[in-house]
């Protein structure tokens, strides 16, 4: 093999090495992301660990982007001293599906 | 300044609890998931607008950044970046469909409109997720398909990219927060650039050098 081709070859094993570690390190930064956004929206949004609606009158909140004016803890009557710490800032989905129907005994504690 | 163990264990815990993590876990995924969309069409952008040059003109000589050594990388990551994406993608899903809060069915996952739950934002949903699959599975069959169905497809890519974009920006009830507006703007300011910056680059005439340069130096991922 001539030595210019095999110098062509070179460099391109090389571009292909270079390609599987930028992507490796893509990789891994995409679960590093995953993991602060998922932090992050635990520590912006209540989640649904808390009472979800009862009925679609009882949802507070225009739509998809409530902002949750109400508090999250606002649907039920929980006890003071098991309150959500997010309350006052996004609201869970409004929609209450119909297969997961509130427990009776279910509350906002520890949400 | 002490922490009070006692009293966040309550709240490690529930962070922990099992629904409660998959519905993070669809959030941050989603998010993910268009942050690789996005870096993937910016790189097919990046990749088919580049241009070939070298610094003598002739096509042979040392190459600029815009060569096709440089092409081949970009073009490599075109093909990873977007692989990653699907990853990401199903893992959104399975999450989704798995911590059953609200009522999206696999099938939902993939037939547009067909959820009781926000069908139309769901559905672009369901539409981004099976444009992606089929760029991406064009893409991989390419060898074994004609150039133009190849292409036709790939167009498509152009398309999911906005759908799931507004896909997030509709069912979302977290986009609202500040920084997921910015991430959103970001992508959407990114991504205009990149097809200004195509257009404009397609319009200058093509020089010799250009011409001369090779044309199948990779796998020819010309968005």
């Amino acid at each position: 093999m001539p030595e210019h081709a095999r110098a062509a070859a070179r460099q391109r094993d090389d571009r292909l090495a270079l390609i599987g570690r930028i992507t490796t390190g893509i990789a891994g930064s995409a679960m590093a992301a995953a993991l602060t956004f998922a932090a992050a929206f635990a520590h912006a949004i209540p989640g649904h660990a808390g009472p979800p609606p009862t009925s679609p009158a009882g949802v507070s909140g225009p739509g998809p982007s409530s902002t949750g004016s109400a508090p999250a803890g606002g649907t039920s009557s929980a006890p003071a001293g098991g309150t959500d710490q997010h309350t006052g800032q996004l609201a869970p989905p409004p929609q209450h599906p119909a297969a997961t129907q509130a427990p009776s005994q279910a509350t906002s504690g520890g949400s | 300044m002490g922490i009070d163990l006692s009293a966040a264990a309550p709240h490690l815990v529930a962070a922990a609890a099992a629904p409660r993590a998959l519905w993070y876990a669809t959030r941050a995924t989603g998010v993910v998931a268009l942050l690789l969309l996005t870096g993937t069409v910016l790189l097919g952008i990046a990749g088919a607008g580049w241009p070939r040059r070298d610094q003598d003109g002739t096509g042979h000589g040392p190459q600029r950044p815009g060569g096709p050594m440089t092409r081949l990388v970009v073009a490599g990551l075109h093909r990873n970046v977007p692989l990653l994406a699907v990853i990401f993608v199903a893992v959104h899903v399975l999450t989704t469909v798995i911590d059953g809060y609200v009522p999206i069915s696999l099938v939902s996952a993939f037939l547009p409109f067909s959820s009781p739950y926000r069908t139309f934002w769901l559905g672009l949903g369901a539409v981004a997720s099976d444009l992606l699959l089929a760029v991406v599975a064009t893409s991989l069959v390419r060898p074994w398909l004609r150039y133009r169905a190849w292409r036709a497809v790939h167009w498509l890519a152009y398309v999911c990219w906005p759908v799931a974009l507004a896909h997030g920006l509709g069912t979302g009830t977290d986009t609202r927060l500040p920084w997921m507006l910015l991430l959103e703007a970001a992508s959407v300011l990114a991504v205009a650039t990149a097809v200004v910056w195509r257009l404009a680059n397609s319009r200058r005439p093509r020089t010799l050098a250009q011409s001369a340069a090779p044309a199948r130096i990779t796998s020819g991922d010309r968005s």
